[in-house]
């Protein structure tokens, strides 16, 4: 026959582990000279998740700015060796220049813009990519459907009585 | 008489003296190995031979064929330069000319008269010269009439025991781009850290100013490559004003144009030359005077068109 003292000793036991089991509970109870010996695991550090339109304006500002201009409106602070004027990137459609022409004229170049692809990685210039669609009011590209076609049907008519 | 409590004997235990011992062979050994190995990777990497004390000038932002206000002839100006560096006492070896030797123009058939245009003035000077493109003279068409009239966009060459690199970060965009970065890796791979180093570019190889394009891309992965080695000198046009500046062991310096001269750096607005004054035509013109040392030090003169008659030049 167990004894009650020790069942009620053994329940307090167990639930004190229990609770020590969630974290800042055994600092909390701690005294204070102690809980200053405590550190705290390091939360490791968190790679931001690329592509993202964050990483897509640092890049914008290091290597578009000049020309396109802060906000992509084509007013830069550097003039092109020919004097030309460099295109708005802030008013591109989505039925003329969609994501993937976008990609590919950041990646290939295209007249005096550069190449970025020789440069950057797939992962920045995608990043690059999203900010720069992010200048426009773009939509999701609509796939274009026909009208539907009316079907011959029969057609009641009211005769007047 | 006491039996030996273990069944080892004193001949075959491993007493701490010996395992010092051991450790101690093992460790020399290892190290011998490494430095026979290191001894021989040093004797696998080659210098540039012997230095000798010579002198160079570097020319930079000609703009041939620019037709304005900024500076109303720029042949005249890269006449009177050529004809000062033609009085220099002692004579350069040979001409470092850093990038936009022409004005940038949408027409092909422009672009390649002005460029051949440069190298008949050049070639009339009878003073050997070095070339690198700058966005003016390349960007239209990513180099390909820079190369037919004056050569590769990028190359290296000995002179006198000094490793001369000139590099390309323009004719694509402000960057050298993986596969030049993959040859200058391959070029400076087997060389060894003593020899003297000159980088000879258009834009500048760290941030100046990203606004204004005063800057490479990829600069700080070049400076990776060459920040081994004890003396390195970068030498760089593009900003139209003198610039000096050091980053890790590298010392970059930016040359005085023949053109016209551009603002100081740092303030958002479009990037203008001024016209040319009356009073002061020859203002912020000039071209740099370089002599390298008997043991590969650089010291560098900048030398303003208007002042060198004068006998004074900056330092």
């Amino acid at each position: 026959m167990v004894p009650h003292w020790a069942k009620l000793s053994l329940s307090i036991m167990c639930s004190g582990l229990w609770l020590a089991s969630y974290p800042g509970v055994v600092e909390a109870a701690l005294p204070p000279p102690f809980r200053y010996h405590i550190v705290p695991k390091p939360i490791p550090r968190q790679k931001p998740s690329v592509p993202s339109i964050a990483q897509g304006a640092a890049l914008f500002a290091r290597s578009c700015l000049s020309c396109h201009g802060p906000r992509g409106d084509g007013e830069g602070f550097w003039t092109l060796p020919t004097g030309a004027s460099v295109p708005r990137l802030d008013n591109l459609t989505t039925e003329d220049l969609p994501t993937q022409k976008i990609a590919q004229i950041i990646a290939k170049g295209d007249g005096m813009m550069p190449a970025w692809g020789d440069v950057m990685t797939p992962e920045q210039l995608q990043s690059l990519t999203l900010y720069v669609e992010s200048l426009n009011q773009r939509t999701a590209p609509t796939r274009k459907t026909e009208p539907p076609k009316l079907k011959p049907q029969t057609v009641l008519l009211r005769m007047p009585h | 008489m006491s039996q030996p409590t273990s069944s080892i004997t004193k001949e075959s235990a491993l007493t701490r003296r010996g395992f010092l011992a051991l450790g101690g062979a093992a460790v020399g050994m290892v190290a011998s190995g490494s430095m026979f190995h290191l001894a021989a990777y040093a004797q696998s990497l080659k210098t540039s031979g012997p230095i000798a004390p010579f002198r160079f000038v570097q020319l930079t932002d000609i703009h041939l064929g620019y037709v304005g206000d900024a500076n109303r002839s720029v042949m005249a100006t890269l006449n009177m330069a050529l004809g000062q560096i033609a009085s220099l006492t002692p004579r350069p070896d040979f001409l470092l000319v850093t990038g936009d030797l022409t004005q940038g123009t949408a027409s092909d058939y422009d672009r390649k008269r002005r460029l051949l245009l440069f190298k008949q003035v050049l070639d009339a000077s009878k003073i050997p010269y070095y070339t690198v493109p700058g966005e003016h003279d390349a960007l239209m068409d990513r180099g390909a009439l820079y190369q037919m009239v004056l050569g590769d966009l990028h190359y290296g060459f000995i002179h006198k025991g000094v490793q001369f690199l000139g590099l390309d970060n323009v004719s694509r965009g402000f960057f050298l781009g993986r596969e030049q970065l993959k040859w200058v890796k391959g070029q400076l791979d087997t060389m060894s850290p003593e020899t003297p180093l000159i980088l000879f570019c258009h834009a500048p190889l760290y941030n100046v100013f990203a606004p204004w394009n005063w800057y490479t891309f990829d600069g700080a992965a070049l400076r990776a490559l060459v920040v081994r080695f004890h003396r390195v000198t970068v030498f760089y046009g593009h900003v139209h004003q003198v610039i000096s500046h050091r980053t890790e062991t590298i010392t970059h310096w930016a040359g005085l144009p023949t053109a016209w001269p551009l603002p100081e750096p740092g303030e958002l607005v479009k990037l203008q030359p001024w016209p040319q004054g009356a009073t002061h035509p020859y203002l912020g013109l000039g071209y740099r005077v370089v002599d390298v040392s008997a043991v590969g030090d650089v010291h560098v003169k900048n030398s303003l068109l208007s002042e060198v008659n004068h006998g004074t030049a900056l330092g």
